[in-house]
């Protein structure tokens, strides 16, 4: 089996543009299952792109993108949807939907997953439940403390089942003893459910315990090290 | 979100004064007069409470839920469908989706009575609905355009574009709401439309149309007040809540850190989606200017004598048309007077009894001129029996094209340069009182009480508003004035002086806080502020609320029908002449009018990289 097949993420080449500017890449990247790689760099380096092209929401202009052997993406050919990519993301600031309570944001990625019912609450209160994030089922996400957003957005992205958990700098609007506890809690998921996460951040001390290895980004937006 | 308590003011006070006194003569005092009269006369309430008015408003409201029925159905997609997706030529179709709004709906009227067998409060609805789904479509592109980037993105993730699609919904469909509420407004306060309906098919009233003729009859201005007053409740009850709402949701969503969305990819659908903004855009705006080019160019006339009773009506009252049908006349000088005189008389009678001696003491009556263009115009085309000139080819048409504006030019060239004053002079009076305005409802401490007091003039009926102006302006001392253009100035900057204040407030709410307060520490005076520093910010909305009030002055007509000197607009014009009949002269001044109005966007747009901006 190539390194390829084996790898969890496997990224070729890979440039990310807009209109001529470069603005990441080229990029070369395998990361192993269940590996945690912190991805870090300068602000504007491409590190938040390189999530979003792995999630399929940037469009490569040169390069693949593997993912579990499957080519999901390739420069001017056919992708794989976002959606269908066993790939859940952990946006910047939670992204999460103003309009739904804590409960519904949940139902709502379920009901995609065609789980429907009684079935669909169980199961959101079991994520609820693993993110440490019970009692709130009625609140609606403006309401929620940066914290308890975190979690949530954290368990939208779980609610798809995903092999794959790319963090954008989740702990960013933190404070230091929430941003630790967040980290905990996001390594010992990533553990106990067998995802492979890669998780982009400019702080690298901050996660680096957590971390199988770190790479860094330059401010070119190509891969220059491997510190670990 | 609610804007936190400051300890000094942001609005500057001699500025405040000054806006609030132009809002109060040029939008108030005329409706403040009415209310006055009608306290003076409050048994004319009683006139309301009858079988009749009440079906009539029933009538009114079904007419407006219809149209605003349909500009929710065909504005919100279009709405979202030309601001966030792929669809193909977006921009374009988005720029060209606005015209439907700023066609008088008189000629979507013109056209669609043509192509379609539909007539009566049906035909109107559509005419209406479809007339005014770019207000819809607007709030649903302001709303879609909003939702950031990354909340769209987690649904994408989540299951693609159904997912986007039913997380956004709940988003947009609020704003949609408000826009086909505004749409409800527009149409229950319509005049025009249903009169010239009602002349090209079954006859039928609504309640703007009640306040005209109650007032013509006998120039009653406590009834004519009376009887608007469920019009403006209706309003009032619509437009309140609206206010409320944008209060509290302030306009400020979108901060430093927001990511503006990029085009939804539709995949399959991106055809189909193009082929139904197509079809919008075709049928709203393509058609009925494409259908007056042909009519300029020779196609088939409408021409027919039967009309002239439809235009008796509309200068004798309704009343005639309900209790003493006036025959259909012969098409010459002697008829159209005959007609008009016979109409009148019989008003006069249906209304109790006034003696027909008695004429309206506010409103001079008008009177038919066998030497108005549209008059000249419709006698010279029923001397002819030529009822299409269309057999030349293009050659042909390009001739009759030329012939036909070179003749709406030479009898209308004063109307219509008098209709562009008129519109230039509203708007330039307008919009530096909607920046002061909008500047005090946006950061002032009673701004939802302003906002409800500058909207209402365009709440009320239009042909209220008109009443208001005569009774306000039609005295010996002012005689002058009122006879002057300088009235239908003042009047179209009244009435549209609302428009262009929401739009200046929602710019301004949507203008950061912040960069006023820095100012305001580097000693820049309430004044120097708001021109130096908020102005440069907000100009393109500025030049937004002149256009606006600039296309809604050269298309006025429920207003303008009223005031004599508000009769030599060129719209004025082709509302006679569609009376008498359709030839190549009304199409032809119909085209040079819709010109008129799409001239500002159009030269905005070919010379100006920046998006003008209605909403902000």
């Amino acid at each position: 089996m190539s390194t390829r097949q084996q790898a969890a993420i496997a990224i070729r080449g890979l440039t990310v543009q807009a209109g001529d500017k470069r603005i990441m890449g080229p990029v070369d990247l395998d990361v192993a299952e269940g590996e945690h790689v912190l991805l870090v760099g300068p602000s504007g380096s491409g590190k938040s792109t390189l999530l979003r092209a792995i999630a399929g929401l940037e469009a490569p202009a040169a390069g693949e993108v593997h993912l579990f052997g499957r080519t999901v993406s390739v420069a001017g050919g056919a992708s794989v949807a976002p959606q269908d990519r066993e790939v859940g993301l952990l946006f910047q600031g939670g992204a999460l939907w103003p309009h739904m309570t804590v409960l519904q944001t949940l139902l709502f990625v379920l009901k995609r997953r065609g789980v429907t019912g009684a079935e669909a609450t169980a199961r959101a209160h079991e994520l609820l439940e693993l993110v440490d994030l019970t009692g709130i089922d009625g609140q609606k996400a403006p309401t929620l403390s940066g914290g308890e957003a975190q979690r949530l957005s954290l368990a939208r992205a779980l609610a798809s089942e995903p092999r794959i958990l790319l963090l954008d700098e989740p702990l960013g609007p933190l404070d230091a003893p929430r941003r630790a506890a967040l980290l905990d809690q996001l390594s010992g998921l990533g553990t106990r459910l067998g995802l492979t996460v890669l998780h982009v951040t400019h702080d690298p001390g901050e996660a680096e315990r957590v971390a199988s290895r770190t790479v860094s980004i330059s401010d070119e937006g190509t891969l220059s090290a491997a510190s670990r | 979100m609610a804007a936190p308590h400051r300890c000094t003011a942001l609005v500057s006070r001699p500025l405040l004064a000054a806006g609030l006194l132009g809002m109060f003569v040029l939008c108030l005092l005329p409706l403040l007069l009415m209310a006055e009269r009608l306290l003076e006369d409050p048994a004319a309430i009683t006139g309301l409470i009858e079988t009749r008015t009440f079906l009539l408003l029933l009538w009114t409201v079904l007419l407006g839920l219809g149209a605003a029925g349909i500009a929710l159905l065909v504005g919100l997609p279009f709405g979202f469908l030309v601001s966030r997706t792929d669809v193909l030529g977006g921009p374009l179709l988005r720029a060209v989706g606005i015209v439907p709004i700023l066609l008088p709906p008189i000629m979507l009227a013109m056209t669609w009575t043509m192509l379609l067998p539909l007539r009566g409060p049906v035909m109107c609805a559509l005419i209406l609905g479809f007339s005014s789904f770019p207000l819809v479509a607007l709030f649903t592109a302001r709303a879609a355009e909003r939702i950031d980037a990354r909340r769209e993105e987690a649904a994408l993730l989540t299951g693609g574009l159904g997912a986007v699609l039913a997380m956004e919904l709940p988003l947009i469909l609020p704003s949609a709401l408000g826009g086909s509420l505004l749409a409800f407004v527009v149409a229950i306060n319509d005049f025009a439309l249903p009169d010239y309906v009602s002349s090209v098919g079954r006859k039928f009233n609504v309640y703007a149309g009640e306040v005209f003729s109650t007032w013509q009859v006998d120039g009653n201005e406590a009834r004519a007040v009376a009887t608007a007053l469920p019009l403006l409740a209706l309003t009032a009850a619509v437009v309140l809540p609206l206010l409320r709402a944008r209060a509290r949701r302030g306009g400020v969503t979108i901060d430093a850190s927001f990511q503006h969305p990029r085009p939804l990819k539709l995949g399959p659908w991106r055809a189909p989606a193009t082929l139904f903004c197509l079809a919008v855009v075709t049928v709203g705006a393509l058609l009925p200017i494409g259908r007056l080019t042909y009519e300029s160019g020779g196609g088939s006339r409408v021409f027919s004598g039967v009309s002239i009773r439809r235009d008796a009506w509309s200068q004798g009252g309704g009343a005639a048309q309900n209790t003493n049908p006036v025959p259909a006349p012969t098409l010459n000088a002697t008829g159209v007077t005959d007609a008009v005189a016979a109409a009148q008389a019989a008003a006069r009678a249906a209304a109790g009894g006034s003696p027909a001696s008695v004429a309206a003491p506010q409103g001079r009556q008008r009177s038919v001129d066998p030497a108005a263009p549209e008059v000249q115009a419709a006698l010279e085309a029923s001397a002819t029996d030529d009822m299409s000139d269309f057999g030349g080819g293009l050659p042909a048409f390009g001739r009759n094209i030329a012939k036909a504006f070179a003749r709406a030019l030479d009898l209308s060239r004063e109307s219509l340069l008098w209709s562009l004053l008129f519109a230039l002079g509203a708007a330039t009076l307008a919009t530096p009182l909607a920046l002061i305005l909008g500047h005090a409802i946006a950061r002032g401490r009673r701004g939802v009480t302003l906002e409800f007091l500058a909207i209402l003039p365009l709440a009320a009926p239009g042909t209220l508003f008109g009443i208001g102006s005569i009774v306000l302006w039609n005295h010996d001392a002012t005689g002058a004035f009122y006879d002057s253009g300088a009235l239908v100035t003042v009047l179209f900057a009244g009435r549209f002086l609302a428009v262009a204040t929401l739009i200046c407030a929602g710019a301004v709410r949507s203008f950061d806080r912040r960069l006023e307060e820095s100012a305001e520490l580097a000693g820049a005076s309430p004044a120097g502020r708001l021109f130096g520093i908020v102005t440069p910010g907000i100009w393109t909305s500025l030049a937004g609320s002149w256009i606006a009030v600039f296309a809604l002055s050269v298309r006025e007509l429920d207003a303008a029908v009223l005031v004599p000197a508000a009769n030599d607009t060129a719209m004025f014009r082709v509302f006679n002449a569609v009376h008498f009949g359709r030839d190549d002269f009304v199409s032809a001044l119909s085209l040079l009018v819709v010109f008129a109005i799409l001239l500002p966007g159009l030269l905005w747009t070919l010379f100006s990289r920046r998006r003008l901006r209605f909403l902000p």
